[in-house]
């Protein structure tokens, strides 16, 4: 049972159905059972053990340690504890890296031999992991660190605990929602208008991203990545360009089902993106992609390594030897690179450590040792950075940099990314120029017609207007919510049938996956 | 408060029903479609009154393309429906049976073997009857037993019921083929026929020694619903015949109907054998068959007659004509006519002859006429009085050989613009005919253009000497025919080098 399937969609009027019929006590125990019955069609049901282990495993380290804490308990008798936490981690670490981490560590001994051929590579047996894994246990460490820090209470109950790991939304690909940010799921809700009818409107737009925009993107990026000894050129260009459109509108589609099922219950979920290819800069960029990811990384990641006994002394012996510039990029260096190291391993396969890790290690921190140096130029050549013009060329720039990166997640492997980028940069050479298929109808050769090129190119427009709204009034639907009712129907009423009649869905279609369902 | 809620009540009300409404108009909009006509089939025997079917006819093509029903009450007043669809499953006969007596109550049922011999279950042979058939018990029990009638004869399982209870997430994609037809009622069909205009010839001595073929095995699959449905009829009450219409296929499959009819024979029922009468049916096998499954319209007006009379004198039922509640019948009788005279009119190339049917068919026509050169070699005086019928008067002076130029309209059987150019002067009409913009222009030798008929901002001529002849319907403005006949020239030479799609 995906959630862009007819059948979710039965289960999920069940659900908001017997959500408000029940009394308001009961809601989070019907939230509970429903996302077992999710998990049961939607993955292995025994895989469901797992979430159960590492909730209840949370739940028992952070009311012990709530406890002796209100026992007056010292620094010496929390120390058990936190020995415990540190175990749970690791156990949760080592489930998630012998269901999931199958590919990285095949790949990543791959990458190895490449170096050391004395290396040898192996072929692991693939183990059935459980549903959205990735997201529950990052999920699970941060309620759990958040409480040692003191940042939130234990939930006493534990079932109420699992709730917050499974609430079945999120369980496909997220957003990583901290403890306290999912409190609304505990509490008592009442039906109202606007809820509904933002939810629907919010999974109508979720799903014309997905089944309209991604899926008819994906024919043709597919097509192109399947051959490109075949395609070549120009057609390069167009996946290299056209694969980013697919991935966003394919995962921050899914997001918007998400949070538009969860508003169904008038549970708010956190935003996971924010007009990425508006951004300004790469750094920018990853605080509008993937936020709840980022933010994650940031807090549980980079800035307990920053502040680590280690690396603080480290930069007091830097700033004497090298200076306070130096020492602060070092530092950041070091411990961005212990950040996108974590990202890439949880990506799950070699080829993300080249890619996104490594690719925007250097990126992110070249833009912050040039920074300054950039606002310079700027300055004494007088260009106005406020200018449309100005912020097109800077998001172009970004948007180039991000296509470039996502070669590596996009291709099977490192060597088949290396061959795409080859292509890419020898596309302008006589035996590779070949501009005019773009224009002869070649490119109906891609599996698309003409009629769904028009589409696509229309739907990206749309993506566009809406991007701009959301910059301009938080959600493009604020800016709807002012308009006449009679405009503001037709528009959810083409949106409605532009999922029905264009997108891509029904018998004989496989609708390919959620891409980042994969983690 | 309350006043409020009411409101927002009525408010998603409303937007509920446009958004029912759109939707019901989509699904049929992108609904299953192919070219035989299936969800006409269907909605035609649904709009007619209750009971005034005598003979229900079941089948597959070779009844849907075979028979006549409009021929059949012109002839006999007896009211026949073929609810037959292109390669139906043979084990859904029963449920039609069931559909068809919902409203109508025939006295007969003729139920054609063909489909006995082939063994295949597609997709769109299927859908033809599911998602055709009104939401009903008995739509939902087709698609039951369509989908698991056959498991054990697949090797694969690979129909799932769901996308037939749902047809409309496999078609919504449809929408980059819609086309005319999609959006408008199917006027092509005429209580289940339509009209099939290729032709292919056979050698008949070769196809009738065919029919001493030794019996052949038929698939497994339908002999068991060849005995399931003889069960059936067993019980049901009615008066069933079997029938076996004329085709050119090969030996294998005559030994595989001289089997079929042998087993149905000894259950005691009635098969109608078409092929042993072909003689009497008068089938030409060099132009009365499109192909070896199925008659051409001239084919299957001769099985129409033959039916025809067989109906009478077999089963002795009631003429119906004259009768008030019969008027769907004799309005089916009128329309295929009118279309098959509108077909006829598209083959004819000798010019009296076509002259002639134009004459017959004027009421319910625009014809637009423009000439170019001389016509006085080929236009005789027979053709200049036939012409006259049609209320032209000045069409003796072009019987000369002479540089006359020359335009007419004709409405409806009314002479709306009759033009002879003086001298060897051009002749133009421009005028609206039915709201049409329509510029008509004749010329001699010197004229430039030689002639022109253009109707909205579309030339429609052939622009050929002679006399050029553009045929619309009056009604709905679509052409018929657009002809030359090259009157400079004593053979009046036939041209329809342009066809043009409306």
């Amino acid at each position: 049972m995906t959630i862009t399937s007819l059948n979710f969609f039965i289960f999920l009027i069940l659900c908001v159905t017997v959500y408000y019929i029940l009394p308001k006590s009961f809601q989070w125990v019907e939230l509970l059972l429903f996302s077992l019955v999710f998990y049961y069609f939607a993955a292995t049901p025994l895989t469901f053990g797992y979430v159960a282990l590492s909730s209840f495993m949370a739940w028992g380290v952070t009311n012990g340690m709530e406890r002796d804490r209100k026992k007056g308990a010292k620094a010496s008798d929390m120390k058990a504890w936190k020995i415990l936490m540190v175990i749970s981690f690791i156990i949760n670490i080592c489930l998630w890296f012998r269901l999931k981490g199958r590919a990285f560590l095949s790949s990543t001994l791959w990458g190895i031999n490449q170096i050391f051929p004395s290396v040898k590579t192996v072929e692991l047996p693939e183990i059935v992991a459980a549903l959205g894994m990735s997201y529950y246990t990052l999920q699970i460490i941060s309620y759990t660190l958040d409480c040692y820090w003191e940042n939130a209470k234990p939930q006493k109950n534990p079932l109420k605990l699992l709730l917050f790991s499974c609430f079945f939304p999120q369980m496909i690909t997220g957003p990583i929602s901290r403890y306290d940010q999912l409190q609304s799921l505990y509490e008592k809700h009442s039906c109202s208008y606007k809820n509904l009818a933002h939810g629907v409107q919010r999974i109508l737009w979720g799903l014309f991203k997905k089944i309209v925009i991604a899926e008819k993107c994906g024919v043709i990026v597919d097509a192109i990545w399947a051959d490109f000894t075949l395609y070549r050129g120009a057609y390069i260009w167009i996946a290299f360009l056209l694969y980013p459109i697919q991935l966003y509108s394919d995962f921050s589609g899914c997001m918007d089902i998400v949070i538009g099922v969860a508003e169904l219950f008038d549970i708010k979920l956190v935003e996971n993106f924010k007009n990425p290819f508006f951004s300004q800069t790469s750094q920018e960029f990853w605080q509008r992609w993937h936020i709840t990811l980022g933010t994650w990384a940031k807090d549980y990641i980079l800035y307990p390594v920053l502040k680590s006994k280690g690396l603080q002394s480290l930069n007091k012996k830097l700033k004497q030897k090298c200076g306070k510039k130096a020492a602060k990029i070092i530092t950041t260096a070091l411990g961005m690179a212990v950040l996108w190291f974590v990202l890439g391993v949880w990506h799950g396969a070699f080829k993300h450590i080249i890619g996104v890790s490594l690719w925007y290690w250097i990126i992110l921190m070249l833009e912050d040792i040039f920074k300054p140096y950039s606002e310079k130029i700027n300055k004494k050549f007088g260009f106005k950075t406020d200018e449309f013009g100005w912020k097109f060329f800077r998001a172009a720039r970004t948007y180039l940099t991000y296509s470039f990166g996502i070669v590596f997640f996009r291709a099977k492997d490192v060597p088949q990314a290396f061959r795409f980028l080859k292509e890419l940069f020898l596309s302008f050479t006589k035996s590779r120029w070949n501009p005019w298929v773009l224009f002869d109808g070649s490119i109906l050769n891609l599996g698309i017609t003409y009629k769904e090129l028009n589409v696509i190119f229309i739907a990206i427009l749309a993506l566009l207007a809406v991007g701009v709204l959301r910059e301009k009034y938080g959600y493009a639907r604020n800016w709807l919510d002012t308009q006449p009712v009679l405009f503001r129907r037709t528009i959810y009423l083409a949106l409605l049938f532009a999922v029905v009649i264009l997108g891509a869905y029904g018998p004989g279609y496989q609708s390919s996956a959620f891409i980042y369902g994969q983690f | 408060m309350k006043k409020k809620y009411l409101f927002k009540v009525i408010d998603l009300s409303v937007l509920a029903l446009v958004v029912v409404l759109m939707f019901l108009y989509l699904f049929r909009v992108l609904g299953f479609s192919d070219n035989t006509h299936s969800k006409a089939v269907f909605q035609q025997l649904y709009d007619l009154p209750e009971n005034i079917v005598d003979v229900a006819w079941l089948g597959p093509s070779s009844v849907q393309e075979y028979i006549i029903p409009s021929q059949i009450y012109e002839y006999t007043g007896i009211t026949v429906y073929p609810l037959a669809l292109g390669s139906v499953p043979f084990d859904s006969t029963e449920l039609l049976i069931k559909e068809m007596e919902k409203t109508q109550d025939p006295k007969v049922y003729l139920i054609d073997i063909r489909d006995l011999a082939f063994s295949s279950l597609s997709d769109p042979s299927i859908r033809r009857v599911t998602d055709n058939m009104a939401m009903s018990e008995n739509r939902t029990a087709m698609i039951d037993q369509l989908t698991s009638d056959w498991q054990e004869f697949l090797p694969v399982s690979k129909f799932n019921k769901l996308d037939y209870y749902f047809s409309f997430p496999k078609y919504h994609s449809r929408w980059q083929e819609l086309e005319k037809a999609d959006f408008v009622d199917d006027d092509e069909v005429y209580l289940g026929y339509w009209i099939g205009k290729e032709v292919r010839v056979f050698d008949k001595d070769e196809v009738l020694a065919r029919m001493d073929a030794e019996e052949v095995e038929i698939p497994a699959e339908n002999l068991v619903f060849l005995n399931r449905f003889l069960d059936f009829c067993d019980s049901f009450g009615k008066r069933v015949v079997f029938t076996h219409t004329p085709h050119c296929l090969d030996e294998e499959k005559f030994g595989q109907y001289n089997l079929i009819m042998r087993l149905i024979r000894e259950r005691g029922y009635e098969v109608w054998d078409m092929n042993e009468s072909v003689d009497e049916i008068g089938l030409d096998y060099q132009t009365d068959f499109q192909g070896p499954l199925h008659t051409n319209v001239w084919g299957s007006k001769k099985v129409t007659d033959y039916v025809s009379r067989c109906l009478v004198n077999f089963f002795h039922l009631p003429n119906h004509r004259g009768d008030p509640e019969y008027a769907d019948y004799e309005e089916y009788v009128t329309r295929f006519n009118r279309a098959l005279d509108e077909y006829e009119l598209t083959q004819i190339t000798d010019f009296e002859t076509y002259l002639e049917k134009l004459v017959s068919m004027k009421e319910g026509c625009n014809i637009y006429i423009a000439t170019y050169g001389i016509q006085g070699y080929g236009l005789s005086n027979q053709h200049a009085s036939t012409l006259k019928q049609l209320g032209l008067n000045q069409v003796d002076a072009l019987t000369q050989p002479e540089y006359r130029s020359y335009a007419a309209i004709i409405s409806d059987g009314n002479v709306l613009h009759e033009k002879l150019g003086e001298g060897t002067s051009d002749t133009v009409i421009e005028t609206y005919v039915d709201n049409t913009k329509v510029s008509l222009s004749s010329a001699n030798w010197k004229g430039f253009y030689g002639c022109s008929i253009r109707l909205g901002v579309t030339e429609r001529s052939q622009k050929e000497n002679g006399f050029n002849i553009v045929v619309t319907d009056k009604e709905t403005g679509e052409i018929i025919d657009t002809v030359a006949f090259d009157t400079k020239d004593e053979a009046c030479t036939c041209i329809r080098f342009v066809t043009f799609e409306n």
